[in-house]
């Protein structure tokens, strides 16, 4: 049983370099390595690129991408070639553009709003504030003491909640 | 599925059933006398709510053993032992199988669920929180419970008793990791529930004083270390199993126990301004309302197979019964949070920008942004799906890292500014006074780097932000042990909960270079080799294959190529399971450097024996990762430590913080 599947993936392995691969400048090389990472393999569960994955699919798929860019063909012509044939669903780097916006758009928005909602937190310190007593510095305590004012505060029986909010 | 009543094929099943059913059945009197407890301030119905949570731990310690004995005696009358163990297995991974499976993995849940409400119960002090904390984890109790009994249930019986089982899960057999990394992840995710009934229990009861806070920050510590050490455990088992040499790669399940952590970790920053000052309480509790429902969340994703992933091996109706906790979790938090709003207003003076409030609140800023990118990266392929009808996207690690490496980054510059800044405010001039030195470090460490080569400006980032970081801690405790006139184990004996803090951010350094490095310079190259032929140059090593060997056993299969590298021998293996035929599980050999990593993973065997074809892959660093977790949670257990009495104290001038 183990001997049928060794193989299999045998089979596999040997296709992956096929005798007429085309010759790579390290340019063009890194190029496809990096094309590679980015498609899906099409037919993997895992989500793994084709870089990584053993499937037959993506050793054809490498084969494929490495003959395009010794054509000289764009990063984008590769990826739209890919996109046709197999669906979006193999762009692990989703292009930038119509529903990509959202993808690409959405944390850059948080990001801006957070730091809005930050600004106006810290902001407010700008006002006017009736407790101010500013820049005295908290007065080092234990961590011990600490708990035992707090826990003592949260014992008092019938305590009004609002006056155990400000610490002495 | 629901099979309550035919408890005739197995007597374990039965007997386990009944604990689950018995655990069910007191969970929900738990939570009943909780409630009644609190609504009346009956102190008795509350100490009686108390008590029934050793009942429900009990019984599901009980079903635990009998489900691992089961196991053990491949009891087959039981479907899941049928289902995920067989006769054949080592004792250690059918101990392991309990949560190989759904079923399994939600009772150890329920259980370790159980064994910190038992703790919980213990420490719980007598006051108006107790009945409402206790029974917000009588919820979570009868959840998890519930589930486990009804549609999840490890203890349904098989109507014909196979001969053999089928034995679990191939890639959970074939790393003793997977014996580790669920436990820790479950201790991790269970834990933030403790924090979060506390925060129920101080909404409910109006106790908004900050008492919940600090009773929560160590059970949030404890849970945060462990989550830690989960993450980076299921990092060193891709590692050790995947046979890529990488150790994360933004699937959707490790994203799911990612997010968790980034909200965690901003809420054990934000409640020490709670804390301290009394500012953002009803931050806080949307931090934790947020953050524990992510876990729910992750278990969700997890289970359903609503994205797609190498763990989402089940499905059934748990994902929808958990997505429906998950809004049970989050309706309850935000309109209790809501209905309290008015209390939870800050009544002492807002944060200034400088100060060591504004830079937790910017972490928090990246580290809720940094959630969000991960939650949004890996549902977006759902959303698509959603709408479209059809599977028609993916998000791969080039969107991740793109906001992942600049967030991190920015993450690591506050991390060094926060513990250099006092409370309230610092002015403009002496922060730059002090930031001097640290950027003097960080710009010398980065030309360093620069001069040994290192060009990638993230590596050269992340090495300048780590001396940066390193110079400020390094500061700021050798003036605080000028001041005392102590040595370091006296300072960590009296302060255990700064140092340790610095030590866990010592720790996430001590990672974070490991990823920069390990990511940006691994190389990796492939060759075939034959047995007995002259040695292969590979990556400035001389390998060579001596033989391949094959070995049998009973659950499978493992074909070894004995390659030398560099004269040295690396055994390298492919493993086959009984349960799998046809998939291969490679085990790489991997030679652990404090510099770097020898890694050799076998691509191909020939079934003769003749040759076999290799990838091996260099990268520097990685062991940093391992060690730098350790760090994290030296330092997590060092805050947990009580004080020792203080010697009598300076006030510490300059920008030297106040407090802790």
């Amino acid at each position: 049983m183990g001997a049928a599947l060794l193989t299999c993936s045998v089979a596999g392995a040997q296709a992956a370099a096929p005798a007429t691969a085309p010759a790579l400048s390290a340019e063009q090389q890194d190029r496809a390595v990096s094309i590679e990472r980015n498609l899906r393999c099409p037919l993997c569960d895992n989500g793994e690129s084709i870089s990584e994955s053993r499937a037959d699919i993506s050793i054809q798929m490498r084969a494929s991408v490495r003959d395009q860019v010794a054509q000289g063909r764009s990063d984008r012509a590769i990826y739209d070639f890919f996109a046709e044939r197999y669906g979006n669903f193999v762009l692990l780097d989703p292009p930038r553009e119509g529903r990509g916006l959202l993808l690409w758009g959405a944390p850059v928005l948080a990001l801006l709003l957070g730091g809005a909602a930050l600004a106006r937190v810290l902001g407010r310190r700008g006002q006017p504030v009736p407790t101010a007593p500013v820049a005295a510095p908290v007065p080092e305590e234990s961590y011990d003491t600490y708990l035992a004012q707090v826990r003592q505060e949260v014992h008092t029986p019938n305590s009004d909640p609002a006056a155990d909010r400000e610490r002495p | 599925m629901l099979n309550l009543i035919s408890f005739g094929a197995s007597e374990l099943g039965a007997l386990g059933q009944l604990a689950l059913l018995g655990a069910l059945g007191f969970s929900l009197a738990g939570l009943l006398l909780a409630l009644v407890g609190g609504l009346r301030g009956d102190a008795r119905v509350s100490e009686a709510a108390r008590r029934v949570n050793w009942a429900v731990f009990a019984l599901l310690t009980l079903a635990v053993i009998v489900l691992e004995v089961a196991l053990l005696r491949d009891d087959f009358s039981v479907r899941y032992v049928a289902e995920h163990s067989m006769t054949t297995s080592p004792v250690w991974i059918k101990l392991t199988t309990l949560w190989a499976a759904l079923e399994g993995s939600i009772l150890l849940w329920a259980w370790i669920l159980s064994g910190y409400a038992f703790i919980l119960s213990l420490t719980l002090r007598r006051d108006a929180l107790r009945p409402w904390a206790l029974g917000t984890m009588f919820v979570s109790l009868l959840f998890f419970v519930g589930v486990c009994a009804t549609v999840a249930s490890p203890f349904t019986p098989l109507a014909s008793i196979p001969a053999e089982g089928q034995g679990p899960n191939p890639a959970l057999q074939n790393h003793w990791m997977m014996a580790v990394h669920p436990v820790l992840l479950y201790l991790g995710f269970v834990g933030l529930s403790v924090p979060y009934a506390y925060a129920v229990g101080a909404l409910v009861t109006g106790r908004l004083s900050d008492h919940w806070v600090v009773v929560t920050r160590r059970w949030t510590m404890v849970a945060w270390a462990f989550l830690t050490a989960a993450i980076v455990a299921g990092g060193w088992w891709s590692y050790e199993t995947l046979g890529w040499g990488g150790y994360w790669a933004w699937d959707p399940v490790e994203n799911a126990s990612f997010i968790p952590w980034l909200l965690t970790t901003a809420f054990l920053h934000s409640i020490q301004i709670q804390e301290r000052r009394g500012l953002m309480r009803s931050w806080n509790v949307w931090l934790i309302v947020l953050a524990y429902s992510s876990t729910v969340l992750g278990t969700f994703l997890n289970r359903s197979g609503i994205v797609q992933s190498v763990h989402a091996f089940a499905d059934g109706p748990v994902g929808a019964v958990f997505l429906g906790f998950l809004a049970l979790l989050l309706v309850l938090g935000v309109a209790l949070a809501a209905w309290r709003a008015p209390l939870l207003r800050d009544e002492a003076d807002p944060a200034a920008p400088v100060s060591r409030e504004g830079a937790f609140l910017a972490g928090n800023w990246l580290f809720l942004v940094f959630a969000f990118v991960v939650l949004l990266g890996t549902l977006f392929p759902t959303f698509v799906e959603f709408v479209q009808g059809r599977r028609d996207a993916s998000v791969g690690p080039a969107f991740f890292n793109a906001f992942a490496v600049p967030l991190g980054l920015g993450l690591l510059l506050l991390m060094g500014v926060g513990p250099l800044l006092p409370w309230r405010r610092a002015d403009g001039h002496s922060l730059v006074r002090a930031l001097r030195p640290l950027l003097l470090a960080g710009l010398g460490a980065g030309l360093v780097a620069f001069v040994a080569g290192v060009r990638n400006p993230g590596v050269l980032l992340t090495v300048g932000l780590s001396a940066y970081n390193i110079a400020g801690l390094g500061l700021l405790t050798v003036r605080a042990a000028r001041q005392r006139r102590a040595g370091l184990p006296t300072l960590l004996r009296e302060q255990p909960r700064r140092y340790g803090a610095y030590l866990a951010h010592v720790g996430l350094l001590v990672i974070a270079l490991g990823i920069a490095f390990s990511t940006t310079y691994r190389q990796d190259q492939q060759v075939t080799l034959n047995v007995g032929g002259a040695p292969v140059r590979l990556l400035n090593e001389e390998l060579q294959l001596r033989r391949i060997s094959r070995e049998d056993y009973p659950h499978g299969a493992s074909a070894t190529a004995h390659v030398d590298i560099d004269g040295q021998p690396f055994l390298s293996r492919v493993n086959t399971y009984r349960q799998a035929p046809g998939q291969p599980f490679p085990a790489p050999a991997v030679r652990y450097g404090l510099w770097g990593d020898t890694y050799l993973v076998v691509t191909t065997i020939d079934v003769r024996g003749q040759w076999s074809s290799v990838r091996l892959i260099e990268s520097p660093l990685v062991s940093w990762i391992w060690w730098g977790t350790l760090i994290v949670v030296l330092g997590s257990v060092l805050t947990l430590t009580p004080p020792a009495r203080a010697a009598a104290r300076r006030v510490p001038a300059g920008l030297a913080p106040a407090t802790d």
